[in-house]
């Protein structure tokens, strides 16, 4: 699979994708980022929004219902490509944390 | 109390149409309705409003989830307008402040008004660039028409000319958020 066209993603990316492994709508995936980076990330709604239509554009999250409770707010989950997407990615950031301690901390 | 102010702010001025909102508001005015060149305010208590515009012209998500989202978020849809849509909200302390966190998402924002811009621009650059030019040939013997059509050629040059100058503005402003390294 070729991921050269989306890697590296932004913090952003990363961090929605991330969410996505479970289905949320909207603005869960604004909470269950923030709540994951311990409220570092905050995404606002123009961010999200343009962000779910690039991802779901380049089918890697798809829309799999609405919520219950209002269905104004469809959920959505990452697509098995999504998902090798994020494990790409994993990869890239292990071997820049390796090389980073490798180089500066270590001793 | 209805107050209405004649002005106009193009989309590379987004700033300044956001300073004047916000010192409508403390001065007692939220806005209701925007339409070219004309804001509309209804009389209120002063208040410490933040404004924020954002484009969606047509794509994969629809405009209820759409809203929705940033109802969820807190902010209150004010109006729309030729596909923009304006927000706001009550200042707060550690409230967001702004509808978009990174830079990414900002230039994305002109892209889809760079490209709406360019689809509606199309027939107008069509009609004045190629069918015009086209239209010379033909000899219309000094008729009433042949004015009209000098007329409309002029009137239609100019929008033309507005036009590439606000794809211009925008190209500029979407090239000065791509510089930035931080991400």
């Amino acid at each position: 699979m070729e991921f050269k066209k989306f890697s590296p993603l932004t913090e952003a990316t990363y961090y929605i994708l991330l969410s996505l492994l479970n289905p949320l709508h909207g603005y869960g995936i604004i909470k269950k980022v923030e709540e994951m980076s311990k409220g570092r990330v905050k995404l606002a709604a123009g961010t999200l929004y343009g962000a779910i239509s690039t991802l779901l554009k380049n089918k890697l999250i798809a829309s799999i219902g609405e919520d219950k409770d209002n269905k104004r707010r469809k959920l959505y989950e990452v697509t098995s490509l999504g998902r090798s997407l994020i494990e790409h990615e994993l990869e890239r950031l292990k071997e820049m944390i390796d090389n980073g301690i490798k180089e500066i901390g270590g001793e | 109390m209805k107050k209405v102010v004649r002005k106009i702010f193009f989309a590379w001025n987004e700033d300044k149409e956001k300073l004047f909102l916000e010192d409508m508001a403390m001065k007692g005015y939220r806005l209701e309705k925007v339409q070219l060149g004309k804001y509309t305010f209804e009389e209120d208590i002063p208040r410490k409003l933040i404004y924020q515009f954002d484009f969606k012209s047509f794509d994969n998500m629809g405009e209820e989830e759409y809203l929705q989202l940033y109802r969820d978020s807190g902010w209150d849809l004010v109006c729309k307008f030729s596909g923009w849509y304006y927000f706001s909200r009550e200042w707060e302390e550690d409230t967001d402040i702004t509808i978009f966190s990174n830079n990414e998402s900002k230039r994305a924002k002109y892209k889809r008004l760079l490209v709406f811009l360019a689809i509606t621009g199309f027939p107008l650059y069509y009609q004045t660039l190629i069918f015009f030019p086209l239209l010379e040939k033909i000899d219309f013997g000094g008729s009433e028409y042949s004015k009209f059509y000098i007329f409309s050629r002029v009137i239609l040059l100019i929008v033309t000319g507005l036009h590439m100058f606000a794809m211009f503005k925008m190209i500029k402003v979407y090239f000065r958020l791509r510089r930035s390294i931080k991400e």
